[in-house]
Order: structure tokens, then sequence, then C-alpha cells
């Protein structure tokens, strides 16, 4: 028992010594923030758009925080959940951060969520959608300022029935990501008075050609397919589903992925007309949104596309959030680091490019209005329209905290 | 291992002065030697972390989980013989075992991390049995194709969360010793507690007679066939208890990142495994432990400096086998003994 106690204080001394760490940095006036997202692997040029949205966010803010010198420490998860906890446990441990964010893939997420939750440090997730991250995994330590899989597809599943559309068919690859998509439709369209007549789920990354099920969709007579697919599987399937000649007899609606801008020059003409939902456009003509793209155009050369705009708001509020929370404590970091999550989900964020931004305080997640869009083509190349806003839908219930 | 058959031999050809039986003064010498690199890779095991900051001791957790994983596949790769890729599946069977137990169940930690054990040995006894009657690439491929086949079925799996995962997955309760296994050192005691227990069990099962069949049916198979040894049974329980291992590293290592997810079960991971052990130095029994601790470090220390560390680390890899023969644990034990035969002869030159 002696042994025991011995043991308990040597680590109570150690513990006393990081904390005693902690503050000398607070007394340099230096904030560390993780930036811990997907660099190699599928996700790299996502990653890159994220990065990109940090460091314009941290401009126009002149590198400071109530005060506070920001510095961004970025570290590579891999879109690999073992690699992402051992970056967020240096990041925590090593480097002290204050709070980390822009995490890209759902099982890095997770699992960051996890070690967030444990190790009492602030996490903002900025890209993942799992639904869990917000409901099942929820924390007084983590928030997110992408959206979960279902209240976009349940936004978007109510907003089909609504304008007349009785039968769908889904189609989407079989992994958590695809399974999530096709829930969170199923719940809105079926809830508004449509109905999924038919869900094809196709091997993940291991499909090339979609022939048997479009002909499959086809049987079934459904007004509309109803997909999520991303990088070169959405290629092949809005080319395929072209070719078919189904654009007009059962046309593709979806989410951002389908159509992303990216992948415009790969569907060689076959993404025009496509309608989609998506949380950021180009097309909006708000100011906010405006002084986004002239920012974003000014510092890198080039217009946003949505996943800038995703880490910019997920950098805005990780930023907005810590010097709330150092306002409110004094002009100090806070010890306790839920803090800063509570005050983030405080924040409204009115200026945001996406549009007017806020949190549920109940599982600090993001709350905004969502676009329907159109891709025409134009005298300057194919663009997106803006047809129509439609209200967030709602997350998954199971959080408790 | 030629060098130490080499050994072997000499030792027994060297009768003249002795009146033991020669082997066993090499086994004497061997216990001798094994109990002293125990002794002290045990106190710097026990010292590193009190010195260390705690990120450091987060990755020594890591070496120490990756060394059961590893010691296990030398079991199969150095003393047996078998190349394996599918022993992430059994590290992925272990943790999964807990996470479900513990997470969407509520099982203690402790109970859960028996039935890993048991539900890795078992799984890959059926598997063994099945595996091991093939030889060289056949039997790589047959273990690659149960990984796969396990790695699938936890992604499929949608009460885990798919290959999302889950998290939340509680650590051991130490409540009845007054410590809290929630704190980085505490976690990290427990988990060398596990480590040596297991690197105890399987010395036990190394130099027993049953050790000493596998490393003659690495030797020659035929030859062990005529003197009345079928090999197969030797095999599969051999495969049982490397996977076994295994099965308590992924038991450890979802309450370490505290989730558990399919990514720990893909032939990459088998891959790194394997790598680790050849690194370290088959055959040598701390051998994959050295190999896990250059995996663990190198791999951090390389990813701070550039994105593209895999490219150093395999060059690394290669100049290791290149030079190192038997790995890092070859290479320490000619250093020993060369700096063994250099004192001897001072003491004879004077």
């Amino acid at each position: 028992m002696t042994l025991t106690r011995k043991i308990s204080s040597l680590l109570a001394g150690i513990g006393m010594l990081a904390a005693a760490s902690g503050s000398a940095v607070a007394q340099d006036k230096t904030v560390k923030v993780g930036l811990l997202t997907d660099y190699s692997g599928v996700f790299a040029q996502l990653a890159k758009d994220i990065e990109d949205a940090w460091m314009l966010a941290l401009e126009q803010r002149g590198g400071k925080v109530a005060g506070y010198t920001v510095e961004i420490i970025k570290e590579d998860s891999e879109n690999n959940p073992q690699a992402g906890v051992q970056k967020a446990n240096k990041l925590i441990k090593s480097d002290n951060v204050a709070i980390f964010g822009g995490t890209i893939s759902s099982g890095v997420g997770i699992a960051l969520a996890g070690v967030a939750d444990k190790e009492k440090t602030p996490f903002v997730a900025g890209f993942a959608i799992a639904d869990a991250l917000t409901g099942k995994f929820c924390s007084p330590y983590v928030a997110r300022t992408s959206f979960s899989a279902n209240a976009l597809q349940a936004a978007t599943g109510a907003y089909w029935a609504k304008k007349g559309v009785k039968t769908a068919v889904f189609m989407g690859p079989d992994y958590a990501a695809g399974q999530a998509m096709l829930a969170g439709f199923k719940n809105g369209f079926e809830a508004a008075g449509g109905k999924v007549v038919e869900e094809i789920l196709t091997p993940f990354t291991k499909t090339k050609d979609w022939g048997p099920s479009l002909l499959k969709a086809q049987q079934t007579g459904a007004e509309i397919i109803y997909t999520f697919y991303a990088g070169a599987e959405a290629v092949q399937f809005v080319k395929q589903h072209a070719a078919f000649g189904m654009k007009d007899s059962m046309p593709l609606r979806g989410a951002m992925w389908i159509y992303d801008e990216s992948l415009w020059d790969a569907m060689g003409g076959a993404q025009i007309g496509g309608i989609h939902v998506t949380n950021y456009t180009n097309a909006l003509e708000t100011p906010a949104a405006k002084a986004f793209q002239d920012a974003f155009k000014a510092k890198y050369g080039r217009l946003p596309v949505a996943s800038n705009a995703m880490g910019y708001t997920n950098a805005v509020a990780i930023f907005d959030g810590l010097a709330k929370a150092i306002e409110d404590n004094g002009g100090n970091l806070p010890e306790d680091k839920a803090k800063i999550i509570s005050a983030l989900a405080s924040l409204k964020l009115d200026n945001d490019p996406r549009g007017p931004v806020s949190f549920n305080s109940s599982n600090n997640a993001i709350q905004q209005e969502l676009y329907m869009v159109q891709i025409v083509d134009g005298p300057n190349g194919p663009h997106q329209e803006l047809i129509d806003t439609l209200p967030y839908g709602e997350d998954l219930p199971g959080c408790k905290m | 291992m030629q060098e130490t058959t080499e050994e072997n031999w000499a030792a027994s050809v060297d009768t003249d002065s002795s009146r033991h039986d020669p082997l066993d003064r090499t086994a004497l010498r061997d216990q001798r030697n094994f109990l002293v690199i125990s002794a002290i890779g045990l106190v710097v095991l026990v010292v590193a972390p009190l010195v260390v900051s705690d990120f450091y001791v987060s990755l020594l957790t890591e070496i120490l989980i990756f060394g059961l994983l590893v010691s296990g596949v030398n079991l199969l790769l150095g003393y047996t013989g078998l190349v394996s890729l599918g022993h992430a599946a059994f590290m992925g069977i272990g943790a999964y075992t807990t996470a479900i137990g513990t997470s969407l169940l509520d099982f203690p930690v402790w109970a859960m991390m028996i039935c890993s054990v048991l539900a890795s040995f078992l799984i890959a006894y059926g598997v063994g049995i099945l595996s091991v009657r093939t030889k060289g690439v056949q039997f790589l491929l047959i273990t690659l194709a149960f990984g796969e086949m396990f790695h699938a079925i936890a992604e499929k799996s949608r009460v885990t969360g798919g290959d999302d995962g889950m998290t939340n997955i509680p650590r051991i309760d130490l409540e009845f010793l007054g410590l809290d296994a929630d704190h980085d050192r505490v976690f990290y005691f427990f988990v060398l507690a596990c480590f040596v227990i297991a690197m105890a069990v399987l010395r036990r099962v190394v130099v027993s007679p049953f050790g000493r069949v596998l490393v003659g049916i690495r030797e020659n198979e035929k030859r062990m066939l005529a003197v009345g040894y079928t090999a197969f049974p030797y095999k599969a329980l051999a495969f049982a208890i490397s996977a076994t291992l295994g099965g308590l590293a992924g038991s450890l290592w979802v309450q370490h990142g505290f989730f558990v997810n399919p990514h720990l079960m893909t032939w990459q991971m088998s891959g790194e495994a394997l790598l680790m052990v050849i690194i370290g130095g088959s055959q040598a029994f701390f051998g994959p432990l050295l190999g896990a601790a250059f995996y663990v470090l190198t791999k951090d220390f390389l990813s701070d400096l550039t994105e593209a560390y895999l490219l150093f680390f395999g060059l690394l890899f290669v100049l290791v086998v290149a030079f190192f023969h038997g790995g890092l644990a070859g290479f320490a034990a000619t250093l020993a003994r060369r700096m063994r035969r250099g004192s001897a002869k001072q003491e004879g030159d004077q």
C-alpha cells in the first residue's frame, strides 16, 4: 500500500510539473493550435484546401486571438485512425495545444473524439460526417463545424419529397458513410411522404461497372436516383448514368460529393444539369460569401471551393471560440478547456461564407442553411447556380453529455 | 540462425575440458544470457517512463503493445519458419472482443481481456489447423486471405460502426490498487506487467521440448518426421500461441487509444509486424521488441520531419537488412562478442 501511495505521489508530482510548464506557456501569451488532418492518403487535396482556409482566417486575425499569438502545429493523420491518435497524443502531451481540429476522415474523427474526451483537450472536426461524432460519442470537448450525414441528407430527403417526388432509388457505396447517407436520406424522404423503393449498395472502391445496378434502378420506375458517391466512383457513376440515357427519365440527385467541382473535367459534360445540395457555393451572393471569395482570390489567385469554405468555418470557429474563452476568463486561457468548446458553441457566426452559422449547445454541432444548386453551362464553362435554400436537418439523437 | 547452430556444434565438440553434457552447458549459458538481458531490459523499461515526458510514455506503451504482437509473429517467423501475413487480424479479434464486451455489453475490462486472449487463441487454432498444412507462398496467401476476411467482417459490422469504428472504450479498472489507469504512467506499468507475464510464458514455450520441435521443423521438417514428430499439430499450436499474443496486444491497444477501427486489421499492419521482426532480428527472443521500438520511434521522428517518411523508413529498412545480419539484435550480439573477444585478447597480451 505504501508503494502504491509512493507511485501515486510521484505521478501527482509529474502532473504538477506538466501543469507548471502549461502555465509558463500562458505567460508568453502564445496559444498553440493543432491542425491535425489527412495530408497523405485519398484526402490529401481536401487537407490542403483546409490548410489554405486556416491560413487565410489566421491572416485576417493578424495571427492573434485575444492578445495571444497563435502558433499552428500541423500534423498528418494519414487517413489512419492509429496514426491520428498518435499525432493527437503528440499535440496534447508534447506540444500542449489548447485545441486541435481540421480532421476529415470520419474514422479518424471518431478516434480523436475519444482521445479529446479522455485527455480533456478540445477537438473540432472540420470535415468528418459520421453521425456518432455528435451523437453516441459526443463530449464537452468535441465540436463539429462540418455537418452530420443525417442532418444533411434528412434535410435533402424532406426537400425532394415536398417538391412532389414520390419514389426514389438510393445508390451508394457499401461502407459506413454510404450507409449513413442512405439512412439519413430515407429518414427525411419517407417522413415527408416519399418512398425509397430500392436500396442499391455497391462494393466500395471495387465497383467499375454500374450497368447492372442502373438497370435494376430503371426497372423500379422510380422518379429519381438519389446517390452518394465521391471521387473516382462519382466520375464513373455520373458518366455511366448519362450513357444509359437516364438523365431525363430518372435524373440523379445527390449532395456535393457526386458533383464536386474538382471532378468536372473528368466528367466531360455529363455533370451539366446536375442538381445537388451543398453547404457552400460560389453562387452565393451574400456580402459574407463575396468577401470570402475576394479575400481567398487575393491570397491564392483562385476562387475557393466548398472544402475551402468548410476549412474556413472550422478555423474561424476555433480562433473566435478561443478568443471568446480567453476574454470570458479575464484575458487568460481558461484552465478548464471545456470552456473553449462551450465558448465556441455559443458563437453566432453571422458573417460566415456558408451563411449564418450557429451551434446546437446540446451536442456542439453546427447549424446552417443548405443550398440546392444546379450545374449550368455558360460562356466561361460550367458553373453552379443557386436554385433554392433549405433548412438544416436534425442530428441523430443519442448524445448524452 | 546459421551462426547459432555452428556455435552449438562447436560447443558440443568442445567436450574435453568439461564433465557436463555440452548441450546442457549451452542451454545454461543461453539461460544466463537471457536472464541478464531480461534484467537489464526490465530496469530500462521501469526507469524510462519516470524520466521521459508524457508523450514518450504513450510511445513506450505503443512499443510494448507492438512488442507483444511481433514477439508472437516471431514465434512463427523466427522459431517455426512460417511467414504469416494475417496476424493483424488476431490483434483485431482481441481488440474487437474487448471493445464490444466493455463498450456495448458493459462487461468489466479484465474479464474481456481474458475473453480476448481466449477468443484469439481459439479462432487462431481453427485458422491454424486449416493453414499450416500449406507451406511457403501458399501459407502466406492463405493467412492473408483469412486476415482480409476478418478485416471485411469488421468493416461490415454495423454494431461496431463499420469502418468508422468506435471510441470511448474504457481502460482497466485499477481502483482496488488505488490507481487510475486513465493516467498514462499507470497504464504503462499495467501494460508492462502484461508484457512481462506474456514474455515469461513465451520463453517457457520456446525453451520447452515443444519449442525445440518448432526449431527442428524450421531447420528440416522431413528430418523431424523421420525422428517421429508430425509437424502439423506443432505448427497449428504454434500458430495459435503466436496469435494469442496478438489478441492480448489488441485488447491492450483499444485501451491505450480508447478506440477500435478496422484499420488495425489490414494486411499492411501484418506486413509492418513482419518488418518489425526482421528489423529487430528474428530468432532472437527480444529482437522483435527492439524492432517495435525502432519502428515506433523512427516513425515518430521521421514523420515529424517529412510527409514522405515512409520512403526514408524503407531505405532504413534496406540498410538494416543489408548490413545488420540478424537485425538489430544480431548486430548487438556481434558487438558484444567482439568486445568480449577484445577484452580476452587484451588479458592474453598482458
